[in-house]
């Protein structure tokens, strides 16, 4: 039997990997009641998402022969001391499972959501009332990318569909970029402000790094145009939550919708579940019944591969120890 | 003290007695956009929802609606009641009473106007994303601490069917195109010409219903109120819709038949539903599902559409004091 272990909360929730593997395996599902170590005596496989795997976890699975990401971040993983130990590390490249229109997708459902005003919208129904309050029409406004990347690139021609017109910042900018991608007009980071005030919606699309982390703080949210919406599908910890719930709570920004967060699970107590012009979701942006299916099928590769002595696909830690 | 919220001016010098205008409802105007443009001779006001409405029509001349029926007696109770104005088109809501026998107009805004139609589209679209990537779903996922669930469906390369197409339909084309959705549809009139003013993967007649249906990932309903209309999405169309679909409606409310839609949601047949109320009704069983998602009669209701339709009402309200005839007049029988 090889064990495969779920070593986070949120993977496989439907448990459809388990048909891709058949027979002989054994999935083990994660107990967030123990830390993680405890849980991996036996595990061949540990499948990850949020929960970190230091050296003191890998050591603790003396079985181990792959750590695998069915989704693209991986963050917290001891990568050097996995490739010491000669255990890969892979993750799955949005590319690879067709994610960036779904996780486009998921972008403009929270923004629509947050424009026709979701929750109150919810609420007046539910009570069996007909007449809210006006929404916002989107067709006419002002999209602002801050980041581009494969996510932000699929939601160019959503947006504009709409009838919105399309602005961006990015580290870096070639010529001809912005009418390759139908864009009024593109920048690089330093034009960050000016992009903030030109916006109704600003959507992130950038990675988590040194330079991006809190880069949403106070001073951005006053640059945004009063009433504006914000947007993150990107990572939870390049916005200051805080200051977003104060500049929420204040009505100084009209709404956000959030797919990620600094902390997640979410804090149930946290008044982003509360406030009537926020939207939630608990990190499902590109997550759909298709991408989760072949995300299967790509774990049970991956494991075959690792079985049979081959190298898995989109391996991670390629240049440490044993792996070549 | 003005009633309306609106901020406080000096007395006018009167001249003509202040012209009566009584919105119907908290969220017809709530920026005060009439008070600010009619200015000072003209009375604005709000019912209060927690005093009987016919207490308060007394003095009216002008009623403000959206797109309701009017509750019974307004107008006997209102004796000076010159016109009735709709905040929406008329053409969705029959049963209007036509007080044309008192002289009083029922006035409507153009089923034309941009931001109207716009709205509704929006608003379609709006109820597909919600619907397909199960905002409820995920809301109750989030309260009970549950995380990266629920699945979600995919949009991109599916098939959208649109059942009439109509101003909300059309413009809901390109946006459903966008996300890279295949789009067909059924409509009365689908001749040569429909065929090539539209830009659609397939084009029926009604008669072609249940073919659509059968094709069509998500379905969404862009078709007046009309004896033939009414109850059209049955439950016959709901069994010839494929299974797991979605249904989109942002029409008149009685177009579907609201058991069939529930049986085909809580049978697992249907996958979900996003509806716009267009009825007021509490006990709707609907209501409770958690693959519907409920909005309180938005479609076609955004900020920009309402200024557009306060716009004709302003006009309307300054012709009927000037004695002049109100444009839109559904009594007219033009909108009929």
């Amino acid at each position: 039997m090889i064990v495969v272990k779920k070593a986070s909360p949120g993977l496989d929730p439907t448990g459809g990997f388990g048909r891709h593997l058949g027979p002989g395996f054994v999935i083990e599902e994660y107990d967030g009641s123990r830390p993680l170590a405890e849980q991996v005596a036996e595990a061949q496989v540990l499948l990850i998402r949020s929960v970190p795997v230091p050296r003191k976890v890998i050591d603790a699975a003396p079985l181990l022969k792959l750590i695998q990401r069915p989704g693209a971040h991986v963050e917290g993983v001891d990568l050097e001391y996995a490739a010491a130990r000669g255990i890969p590390v892979c993750n799955m490249p949005p590319t690879e499972l067709g994610a960036s229109p779904a996780v486009a997708e998921h972008a403009m459902a929270l923004m629509v959501a947050v424009a026709k005003a979701y929750r109150e919208g919810r609420r007046l129904a539910a009570a069996g009332q007909t007449g809210g309050p006006p929404t916002l029409q989107l067709g006419g406004k002002t999209l602002g990318l801050v980041g581009i990347g494969s996510t932000g690139e699929s939601l160019i021609p959503m947006a504009r569909g709409l009838g919105m017109r399309v602005i961006a910042v990015r580290r870096s900018v070639e010529p001809g970029m912005a009418d390759r991608l139908g864009l009024g007009w593109l920048g690089t980071m330093e034009r960050l402000e000016e992009l903030l005030a030109e916006s109704d919606v600003v959507s992130i699309h950038l990675p988590l790094t040194a330079a991006t982390h809190g880069l949403f703080g106070r001073e951005q949210f006053a640059r945004m145009k009063p009433g504006a919406i914000l947007i993150n599908i990107a990572r939870g910890a390049i916005v200051d939550e805080a200051a977003l719930i104060e500049a929420l709570a204040a009505g100084r920004l009209g709404g956000a919708g959030l797919d990620v967060f600094a902390a997640e699970p979410l804090d149930p107590s946290s008044p982003l579940l509360q406030l009537p012009n926020v939207v939630t979701t608990p990190h499902i942006a590109g997550v759909t019944i298709e991408s989760h299916d072949l995300m299967g099928r790509l774990v049970a590769e991956n494991i075959r591969r690792v079985l049979a002595g081959e190298t898995p696909r989109n391996l991670l830690n390629r240049t440490g120890g044993k792996i070549q | 003290m003005r009633k309306d919220g609106g901020p406080e001016e000096p007395a006018p010098r009167r001249e003509l007695p202040d012209t009566q205008i009584l919105k119907l409802g908290p969220c017809l105007d709530p920026e005060n956009l009439l008070a600010r443009w009619l200015g000072p001779t003209y009375d604005v006001t709000e019912i209060d929802p927690s005093q009987p409405l016919l207490d308060q029509v007394a003095g009216a001349e002008v009623l403000l609606v959206r797109d309701r029926p009017l509750p019974e007696g307004v107008i006997a109770a209102a004796p000076r009641l010159r016109l009735i104005q709709l905040l929406a088109p008329g053409d969705g809501c029959p049963g209007l009473p036509v007080a044309a026998d008192r002289g009083v107009s029922v006035c409507a805004i153009p089923s034309n106007m941009a931001n109207y139609a716009r709205s509704v589209a929006e608003h379609a679209y709006y109820l597909m994303l919600a619907v397909s990537k199960m905002l409820r779903g995920a809301e109750l996922a989030m309260a009970a601490g549950l995380w990266g669930q629920p699945l979600t469906y995919s949009l991109d390369g599916k098939t959208l069917g649109l059942v009439g197409i109509g101003r909300s339909g059309r413009l809901l084309i390109p946006m459903a195109r966008a996300l890279g959705m295949r789009v067909i549809a059924v409509k009365q009139d689908a001749g040569e010409n429909a065929r090539k003013a539209l830009d659609v993967n397939w084009l029926g007649g009604m008669a072609e219903l249940e073919h659509l249906l059968a094709q069509s990932d998500v379905v969404s309903i862009h078709l007046p109120l009309t004896p033939e209309t009414r109850g059209l999405i049955g439950a016959k169309a709901v069994a010839a819709m494929k299974d797991g679909a979605l249904l989109i409606h942002t029409a008149p409310d009685a177009v579907v038949d609201r058991e069939a839609l529930y049986q085909g949601l809580t049978s697992g047949k249907l996958g979900g539903a996003g509806r716009d109320l267009t009825r007021e009704d509490p006990d709707d069983p609907l209501l409770q599902l958690g693959n519907v998602i409920a909005t309180p009669g938005q479609a076609g209701l955004t900020r920009e559409s309402s200024a557009e339709a306060l716009q004709v009402a302003a006009e309307n309200i300054r012709r009927v004091g000037l004695g002049l005839a109100p444009l839109h007049n559904l009594s007219m029988g033009v909108f009929r």
